[in-house]
């Protein structure tokens, strides 16, 4: 309990002057680190460690780069760009046929439904003829019935079949 | 459409930041402002990423590869930060994606027997080594150089950017929180624990002289 107490206190200093070096700190609390940095030896070695090891980063490698590397990214992202404009440009043309393509198949696709609908429509009268046919073939001979029962009777014994009624007449 | 504050805060940074402004022109197809952003962030972005994948050929490829996402983002660019928080936030997602894919590959070859580049030596290393029992003022610049890498390595990905955006950049923790998209008490902690690791490894070499 006393060792997690520690070390979170110490975490709480370390945070404190880490942000305190930084320049992160508000007033008061810029203050009151100050307040024990004049009082506190440990706090005080706390703070020069971190600070000296903080400053020896400044031993990293730095980049310095010649104009090669400036010329070759500028060339680079030309190169990129200019292919990527090519391959928008392609797929835009790609996109355009396919829907040229697509409108081509809509146009004939409705062009045969219209001419079949309307070849379907015209010749609804000539099929209407060609079912009544026999009946009309021989309407002279139906008119003799008198009645429509009679008509039925006839049916039922197979009459109106084609040539029957030439057969039994 | 951009709100009234957005609006109000993109002029404000157009008007503290030259970057910004040059960044507006090559969003206005000005290919000589972004030569320039080039030539002004060239050197520090390399030095950052080379400290975050340890090789320096690696880190001009991601460098030039953050400039082509600079340049294909041109049309869209807002500036709703300072162009050097925008900037590295991509490099920050660029090394990210580097890395995974290099712990990957690395895994893939560990896991077929090869030994895969390592460039980074760990600490443990570094014990076994000579040590100098030599104050560090009398210690070579490259010895020096290469400790304090050794160092940076051993800390996480995250403390390493962290530390890179704050000793190289000087960033404020809200710069590096808006780069690294985590809250500002999440880098104050971050970075805490950072330097904290930091002096831990470095400072009996700094006092003693004895490499860690």
């Amino acid at each position: 309990m006393s060792d997690e107490h520690n070390a979170l206190e110490q975490d709480t200093m370390v945070e404190e002057l880490v942000s305190y070096l930084d320049g992160e700190l508000d007033t008061e609390s810029n203050r009151r680190v100050e307040r024990r940095l004049a009082q506190d030896a440990d706090y005080r070695q706390r703070l020069r460690e971190l600070q000296r090891s903080w400053d020896l980063l400044d031993h990293l490698p730095r980049a310095d780069v010649d104009h090669s590397f400036t010329e070759s990214t500028i060339a680079m992202v030309a190169l990129q760009t200019s292919d990527d404009y090519q391959h928008v440009q392609r797929t835009d043309s790609r996109q355009r046929r396919l829907m040229m393509g697509s409108a081509l198949a809509c146009a004939i696709l409705v062009f045969v439904a219209t001419f079949s609908a309307t070849r379907w429509w015209a010749g609804r009268q000539d099929r209407k003829l060609l079912r009544d046919l026999p009946v009309i073939e021989n309407i002279d001979q139906y008119r003799y019935a008198e009645s429509i029962e009679f008509l039925r009777l006839l049916e039922r014994e197979g009459l109106f079949v084609e040539g029957g009624l030439d057969h039994e007449l | 459409m951009l709100t009234k504050a957005a609006e109000s805060r993109s002029t404000s940074y157009e008007t503290v930041d030259p970057d910004v402004r040059l960044m507006l022109e090559v969003r206005d197809g000005n290919a000589a402002a972004f030569e320039e952003l080039v030539l002004r962030y060239q050197n520090r972005l390399i030095t950052v990423l080379q400290n975050l994948v340890h090789n320096r050929h690696r880190a001009e490829e991601l460098a030039q590869d953050v400039f082509l996402r600079v340049f294909r983002a041109r049309a869209s660019y807002r500036p709703e930060a300072r162009f050097a928080t925008w900037l590295f936030t991509i490099a920050h997602n660029v090394a990210s994606n580097a890395l995974r894919a290099a712990a990957r590959q690395h895994e893939v070859n560990v896991s077929v027997g090869q030994s895969g580049e390592v460039s980074a030596k760990p600490m443990d290393s570094m014990a076994v080594a000579p040590s100098g029992l030599m104050p560090v003022r009398q210690l070579e610049k490259g010895e020096l150089a290469d400790i304090v890498r050794q160092a940076i390595d051993s800390l996480g990905e995250r403390q390493r950017m962290a530390v890179m955006l704050s000793r190289f950049e000087h960033m404020s923790y809200q710069d590096i929180a808006k780069t690294m998209g985590l809250s500002i008490q999440a880098v104050k902690s971050l970075l805490s624990r950072a330097r904290d690791n930091l002096r831990q490894i470095l400072e009996p070499y700094v006092q003693e002289g004895i490499r860690p």
